[in-house]
């Protein structure tokens, strides 16, 4: 027997082997990632600025508004549904930002921080019950850092359009603070083989394929966060050009949103988890000092993933400020 | 079961057929008694990788060439276990009788891996040319190849199905591929032991960077000819 002839039979077990078998697409939306808002029309959304965002209201839309900006960037507002329970005195909107969750995916020239501005002025705009209506923001790690580029970009809009503001657990607004919250070195050595090494399985040449592969990356970072092993909070699907993009842009430049924050004097909540290394009072100081009027609330035995783990706590907190 | 089944054809498949190594690539360049090679291997690829690996050269009198057939294996060792590996056979063939030369390389390679998403297993294909200058005991050359995710099995893990429930285990097609250019050199010490050093880039398919990491790579292989 050749060693032609042997090749030819193995290769033809392999062949057989696999005749049975479906051979997938990674690109074909839901097979490997969760269906956008473009592929799935089942899906909520709301349309501005040449842009769908898959979004969810609760309540009456008569009550006082409160706009959620979930964390990421990339990510999705599923972490923060146990805040729905608010739908009693207030009208809630949840949606996934600009090429984050379900949302949309955009090329990375259709996301930057001006879209993502003009994005939440405009949703403000669809919402408010009147033009003088002052609308409610609770913002969430990037979420908070989202609403403070935001407000610091025209702050005299931001004291005619927000009313209550909560931030918890912010990002930093200053490149120079990340030292505080990117993740000590000392991260899990398994992790690191397994997203590394994931490089020699997948390109990240598809919005499918690389958000697939961002989650591979996601469940065992930032260990000093302290989220919880035993409910851990849900999450859908990450945007990762979003998340690529605004680092890139960012990790080049820096950032500085801090320059205007002093014109925004209306006082402002921070909530920090207790259980949070990468939070610190410390850098909770950093991050209040640029704004005239703040509060800090620290829910205690708890890590950055507060608003699901101590859903009713935020809400009671957010209830009494909100209330002032 | 199945999926041992198709392992083990995949690696038998692999160890006859022609694919890359990381041995030496002074092939033509063998001393007769000297036909065999082991080589060590240790460097960044993308992770911190090592391994071992086994070479021999055929005469293939025909074309008056030296085919060079390498088989090894590598492990990522940031955290030491077997579930990532790299399988690795190769060949490789000199185009021409010269010192200065084209090398055609060609090879069939099976990845593992097992993550917080999915266990994979990956065939893929790789080909690539080195040209350079090829002394009796030196060599320095420019290398670039195309590798090509050809297959991919992929099960999916109850932490991913509580993400997304739908999400589809099996075979998939093409999930991507590698370009690599590289710069290499290596020095044979009296015809016995040669340290080879590679130096490069590698870039996804459609040249997007690497994901949490530079991309770069560099290995170093020591080869012992007997």
């Amino acid at each position: 027997m050749t060693w032609n002839t042997i090749v030819l039979f193995l290769f033809a077990s392999v062949l057989f082997a696999m005749s049975g078998c479906e051979i997938l697409d990674p690109d074909l939306p839901g097979n490997l990632v969760q269906k956008t808002v473009d592929d799935d029309p089942t899906l909520p959304f709301l349309e501005i600025n040449g842009t769908k965002l898959r979004s969810e209201t609760f309540g009456d839309p008569t009550n006082p508004v409160i706009i959620f900006l979930h964390g990421g960037p990339g990510d999705d507002y599923e972490s923060m549904m146990r805040l729905a329970d608010l739908e009693d005195d207030y009208f809630l909107v949840f949606f996934d930002q600009r090429g984050s969750g379900l949302s949309r995916r955009h090329d990375p020239k259709d996301i930057s921080l001006r879209h993502l501005i003009d994005d939440l002025d405009q949703i403000i705009d669809m919402y408010k019950r009147d033009p003088n209506d002052r609308v409610n923001l609770i913002g969430h790690s990037w979420g908070a850092q989202y609403a403070t580029f935001y407000i610091n970009d025209d702050p005299a809009r931001a004291m005619q359009k927000l009313g209550k503001v909560i931030f918890s657990d912010p990002g930093p607004w200053k490149d120079e603070w990340m030292d505080y919250v990117v993740p000590d070195i000392e991260m899990s050595l398994d992790w690191l083989n397994e997203v590394i090494w994931s490089n020699e399985f997948i390109s990240p040449d598809s919005h499918e394929r690389w958000d697939y592969y961002a989650d591979i990356d996601g469940k065992n970072s930032n260990p000093d966060r302290h989220t919880s092993k035993t409910d851990p909070s849900p999450h859908l699907r990450w945007g990762a050009v979003m998340t690529y993009t605004l680092q890139n842009i960012h990790g080049k430049n820096g950032w500085d949103w801090t320059k205007n924050l002093n014109e925004y004097t209306d006082k402002i909540l921070f909530i920090r988890s207790g259980l949070n290394e990468d939070h610190t009072p410390e850098y909770f100081e950093l991050i209040m000092e640029p704004y005239p009027s703040t509060e800090l609330v620290t829910i205690e035995d708890v890590g950055h993933d507060l608003c699901w783990v101590k859903s009713e706590e935020y809400m009671a907190i957010a209830r009494d400020f909100l209330a002032e | 079961m199945k999926r041992i089944i198709i392992q083990t054809i995949l690696a038998v498949a692999i160890l006859t057929s022609a694919g890359i190594g990381n041995a030496d690539e002074i092939f033509n360049k063998m001393q007769p008694d000297k036909k065999n090679v082991v080589y060590a291997t240790f460097g960044m690829d993308p992770a911190i990788v090592t391994g071992v690996g086994y070479a021999r050269g055929f005469d293939l009198k025909a074309v008056n060439r030296m085919l060079g057939l390498s088989l090894d294996v590598s492990f990522p060792i940031f955290a030491f276990d077997f579930k990532h590996y790299k399988l690795d056979l190769g060949s490789r063939i000199a185009f021409f009788d010269s010192n200065w030369n084209i090398i055609n390389r060609f090879g069939i390679l099976n990845k593992g891996t097992s993550n917080a998403v999915y266990t994979g297993n990956l065939v893929s294909l790789e080909e690539g040319l080195l040209g350079g200058y090829f002394a009796d005991n030196w060599f320095i050359a420019l290398e670039a190849n195309f590798e090509i995710y050809l297959l991919t099995h992929m099960e999916h893990t109850d932490y991913y199905r509580e993400i997304y429930a739908d999400v589809k285990d099996g075979w998939y097609s093409s999930t991507g591929g590698k370009w690599r250019f590289a710069l290499q050199g290596g020095y044979n010490i009296k015809g016995i032991v040669e340290p080879t050093l590679r130096v490069g880039t590698f870039w996804h398919a459609e040249f997007s960077a690497p994901v949490m990491t530079m991309p770069l790579f560099a290995e170093l292989a020591v080869n012992v000819h007997f």
